[in-house]
Order: structure tokens, then sequence, then C-alpha cells
């Protein structure tokens, strides 16, 4: 893969590695420093790296990893799940994360395979980190719904309902539309029940 | 509790509608049954996965908990909704076996012995001449930047004392501060710029001599265990043929490179002077120093008339922290010679005062580590802060760090940024490199199964 130059993504006033941390320059200079030296024990030479997290890349576009390797591990991480195994899934789409933050479906494998492993806390982060790099659509929203009625969350819960309900489109599997449904029915069954 | 008929209805309505899914086991009862999934259950087996790049027809994934299944819920487990991997499965997978087939021969390139290496090895290259042929060509001090044309950006040599070329890219230091000096062999003193590109070993790739591997991670989340491509300039490099698969290789090679200390069947090895190292005794050129002039004693009871091989007893002897002195080195036969540089080596580990004293740490660290609030930091701040006050950070660099381990809230962010930072770029090339090792394997696997297949269909025949 061809090295690229620097985007400018990032506003000139606020590196992309200020931005990443929400350091001051100072602070972030001192952290680049850190990882300069680091990466100088182990062999490597940090600095283009630096620039283009600089430039605010992605840790992975930073890396340099060639064209489809993200790919080829997203592919391995669904046959994974596919098979049952979230547990190896889940580093994968954890790393998928980490190599490019702004796919959201990245984000709802990784929060799948916490909710599996039953920790929802970081489950919940992921489904909101999914909606913020995704903003409009509607699966964070399905995934988090179930998440929230499990938690006893009853509010964030019909909040969700309404984010899919809202953000549901034609590329959503029925499937997940009567799944939803029925979270809405045994969410109002709870509410009544309360009542 | 009495429900009310409606209610009820609805509720026997909702069970009829989901089937078995309402009847799943290990039900809360805070929960309503429709929201109580049943836990996933475990598949037996390592699946096959090397068709995991093969594109997928439909966007059922299904569940860990019940693949497939109409009647299980899909909330919170399963990728549905997800994009499709819609990646050629053959472009993938032939990257990938690139990449695992750049490794091997990379790893096979910097095997000593290697084809690869005696190539190098016979390049001519400037006071090669000098040097009497008898003494390995790659162990030679000034030979590691030749060992870069099969293995570039590595050093191969090390110190019988642990003693080896630590100095870094630019400023001949590593690690300084540390009690030990660094010496992290399979790391070039000078990598040539514009040569081919230099491959990155992992943390865990970087072996640091006479200090346990452990001890070379850093505390927060452990430095990059994995694989790191610089390109030609340092530059992070792309491609299969580019540095990922050349840094797995070098970690592998780097281990294999490093010079046991205190091995005898390299007594005949000499030793890189404190000038060629650049940091003999923890120091950029300092001077050897510390012990007697054993070098000129050991000449002078040899009593052999000075030779050109005499320069490099001296550097040898030098490089073990012994003054060289000017005009002392005594002539020997070769065995002889081998024999001294033998026993020295070998008597140095038993030397009082061996090894010599090094600096232990700038005066800047020392107090910026005194200054540190032990009553109010944690054990872990504690230990994250003195280690990166280690790295060699400049005056004003750790006058910064300083006013940050002063203040909480900016202490605590800066360093929930440093860990986050290494955590993540770790977690990243770690997976990485564990996947491309497993699709390599795979293949392995495939091509044994298929060999296997095709002898057992003749057996079958031939019953």
């Amino acid at each position: 893969m061809s090295v690229t130059e620097p985007s400018d993504a990032v506003a000139p006033e606020r590196n992309g590695i200020e931005v990443m941390f929400d350091l001051s320059r100072a602070d972030a200079e001192l952290l680049e420093e850190f990882c300069r030296r680091l990466l100088r024990q182990a062999g490597i030479d940090g600095e283009q790296f630096l620039r283009r997290l600089q430039a605010g890349e992605s840790m992975g576009a930073a890396l340099g990893l060639p064209p489809g390797i993200t790919e080829l591990l997203y592919s391995r991480a669904c046959r994974w799940f596919g098979i049952g195994r979230a547990d190896r899934a889940e580093p994968l789409f954890r790393a998928l994360c980490i190599a490019d933050g702004q796919v959201g479906d990245y984000w709802v494998g990784l929060g799948i395979c916490l909710r599996i492993r039953e920790d929802l806390d970081g489950a919940r982060l992921a489904f909101a980190t999914a909606a913020r790099m995704r903003p409009g659509w509607a699966v964070p929203a399905f995934h988090a719904c179930e998440l929230a009625i499990r938690s006893g969350d009853l509010g964030a819960a019909a909040e969700e309902i309404a984010r899919f309900h809202a953000a549901a489109d034609d590329t959503i599997p029925e499937r997940m539309r009567s799944e939803i449904e029925r979270m809405r029915k045994a969410l109002d069954m709870r509410r009544d029940r309360r009542a | 509790m009495l429900l009310g008929g409606p209610l009820l209805s609805a509720q026997i309505e909702l069970i009829k509608e989901i089937g078995r899914n309402i009847a799943g086991a290990g039900a809360s009862p805070d929960l309503p049954p429709l929201i109580n999934f049943p836990a996933a259950r475990p598949v037996a087996g390592q699946p096959h996965t090397s068709d995991a790049t093969a594109p997928v027809d439909d966007n059922s994934y299904g569940s860990p908990a019940n693949a497939g299944d109409p009647g299980q819920s899909l909330a919170g487990r399963s990728l549905l909704g997800l994009r499709l991997p819609v990646a050629p499965a053959g472009e993938l997978l032939r990257a990938a076996a690139q990449i695992a087939h750049a490794q091997e021969a990379a790893a096979a390139a910097a095997r000593p012995g290697s084809p690869a290496q005696r190539d190098a090895a016979a390049l001519p290259r400037a006071g090669a001449d000098a040097l009497p042929p008898a003494y390995p060509a790659t162990a030679l001090p000034g030979a590691a930047p030749q060992t870069g044309k099969a293995n570039p950006g590595y050093a191969a040599t090390a110190g019988p004392s642990g003693k080896a070329a630590v100095a870094t890219a630019d400023e001949g230091v590593a690690a300084p501060g540390t009690s030990r000096p660094k010496a992290v062999s399979g790391q070039a003193a000078t990598p040539p710029r514009g040569s081919a590109p230099m491959m990155a070993s992992g943390t865990r790739g970087a072996t640091t001599a006479g200090e346990p591997p452990d001890r070379q991670e850093m505390p927060a989340s452990g430095a990059p265990k994995g694989i790191l491509a610089a390109g030609p300039e340092g530059t992070p490099a792309a491609g299969p043929e580019g540095t990922l698969a050349a840094g797995m290789a070098e970690d592998h090679a780097s281990r294999r490179a490093t010079v046991r200390p205190g091995d005898p069947a390299q007594a005949s090895v000499p030793i890189p002077t404190s000038a060629e190292v650049g940091m003999a005794d923890g120091r950029p050129g300092a001077p050897a120093a510390g012990l007697p002039d054993a070098s000129a004693a050991a000449a002078s009871k040899a009593g052999m008339e000075r030779t050109p091989d005499a320069a490099l007893v001296e550097r040898a002897l030098a490089g073990l922290g012994f003054a060289a002195t000017a005009g002392a080195a005594p002539p020997q036969p070769a065995t002889e010679r081998a024999g001294v540089l033998a026993s020295f080596i070998l008597n140095a580990h038993f030397l009082p005062g061996w090894p010599p004293p090094r600096p232990i740490e700038q005066p800047e660290v020392r107090q910026f580590t005194a200054t540190l609030d032990r009553a109010l930091l944690g054990p872990e701040e504690l230990e994250a802060l003195e280690y990166l006050a280690r790295l060699g950070l400049t005056v004003e660099q750790l006058r910064r760090l300083a006013r940050l381990a002063h203040k909480a809230r900016k202490r605590s962010k800066f360093l929930d940024a440093v860990a986050g930072f290494f955590v993540s770029l770790g977690a990243l090339l770690t997976t990485l490199q564990e996947e491309l090792e497993n699709i390599a394997d795979e293949q392995v696997a495939d091509r044994r199964i298929e060999a296997e297949g095709s002898g057992r269909r003749e057996r079958i025949a031939l019953l």
C-alpha cells in the first residue's frame, strides 16, 4: 500500500492525538515522546506513525495496514461468531474498533460479543459508540433496547425503541422489526405490572 | 399476583408467539420471560475457519446461542443488520499467504548460516579486509549494518556480558537512567537510510540481554507486542511484502541472533569496542574504565610480538571493560590469542566488581523520583511515572512530567491516555499477528488434510 500523505481531517488548532485523548498540546507532545521512545526500544521508528495520528488518521491507517486486512479481520470475526465462537470473534471486533473506530458495524459486533459475555457496561458503551459513529442507524438501538430491558432500565429501553423506529429504514430485516415489537410489548407488560 | 383479563390474554398470546424462547431456563424473577434468553451453549471442537473469507451469501449469522433458530431472540445475540463482509476471498487469502510466506522467508534468511546470511557476509565492505578471515564476518564489530542485507535494521552482535548494540538510531542511548544498560540485541545501531524497509520487532521480540522479558514491558499496558511496519525511512510500511511479515520474522530472528553471555563457544568472537557499541558502560562513547589494564598484563605475560591482530585483541578487551593501552598489546598466535580471550571472557564473570560500574540514571531523574509524593500516588501510578521518567526525557520534559505528577486530575488523565494508547496499539498488533498465524496454520492444515484424504481414498480403493 502506498504511503499517503496525512490528510487535513483535523483542524490545525488541535491535532489528532490531542483530540483522541483530549489532551493539551504540551501533554500530547509528552505522550508522543513516550510513544516515540518506547517504540524505538522495540526497534520501531514511530515518526510517520505519529505524524499520521496527528493528522487525524485512524490507528490502522497510521500503521499503514495493507488493504483488505481489516476486511479480512471483519470476515473472520463474522465467521467465528456465526459458528458460535463469540469468544474468538470478540478480539477481532476489538481490533477492528481500534484500527478504525469510525465504523459502526465494528462497534455493534463488539457490543454483541460483550453482551454475550455478560459485560453489560461494556456492551452498552459499544452500542452507544456505534450510534454516535453512525447516526440514524437503527441496529445499535435494537441491541441497546434489549440491554436496557435486561438491566431493568425501562426508560432507556423506551427511548431506544423510539430511536429504532425513527431510524428504521428498508435495510432493517423484518425479524428485527418483529423482535423490537416483542420487546415493546414486554416493556408495556412490565409497566402495567408495576402500575 | 392477579392479572387482569386483557393483560393475561396478551401474555398468553405473547407466549404462543415467541414459542420456545419464552420457556428459557434460568429466568430471572425480575424480568419478563420474553427477555430471558437462554445462555450461549458451547460449541464443541475447534471450527475450521479457513473459509472465513468466503463471501457470505446471506446475512443470517445466527447467534452463538442458537444459530439459525427462528425462535431465538436476536437482540444482543446476533449480527443481523451488520454489513456483510464483501472482500473477495481469493485476494485476502493471497495477501495473508504472502505475508505468511514472507515471514518464513525472512526468518530463514535471518537464521545464522543461511544462504542469505552467507551472501550478506560475503559482501565486500569497508574495513572488512583488515579483519582476519578466521572470524565469522557476521559476528565482527561493524558487521551489523551489512547483515541488513538479509535482515535490515538489525544487528546480531552482543557482548558476553550482554553489552550489545544498544545505540538507537539517533541518540545512541537505550533507556538511559536504568541501572543496567538496555542492551537490545537485534536493534541496529544506525539503520541505513533509504535501505530496505526496517522491520520492527515488537517488544516481545526485542531481546534485552541480561534482563527478563517481562521487565521490558511497559507498566501501563505493555508495549506493543506484535508487529509494526516501518518504511524505508522508518515509516510504517504497508503491503504484504512490506514490514508486517518481516517484522514478525525479525521477532524470531532477533532472538536467535542474540549471543549468549559467557558462551565458551563464542569465545573467539571479538567483542565490540566501546566506540563501536556506542555504550559500552551505559554511556554513549564513554571510555571503558574501572578495572586494571589486564590486557597489557596479559600481553606482557604472553611475551609475544605485536601483530596487526593485536588491535583486534585490544578492541575485544576494551569491549569487556578493560582499558586499552596503546602499544601494549602483544602479538600472539591465533590459538593462544583465542585462549586468552576465552579465559578473559570466562573469568570476567568471577571478577569482583564485574560488570564495571555504570551510571545509574540522570540526576534529573533522581530528582524527579525524589519529588514524587509516594503517600498520594498509588503503586501503579508511582511505578508508571518512574518508568516513564527513565525513558530518557529531556530536562524540560521531566519538568513537564513533574508538573503533571503533582496534579491528581491531570496525572490521572495523562496516565490513562498513555495506558489507553499502548493497550490499543498492543491489542491491535497482537490480534493481527495471531490471526495471520492462524491463517497460515489453517492453510497448512488444509494441505495436510488434502494429502491425507487422497491417501485414504487410495487405501480404500485397495481394499
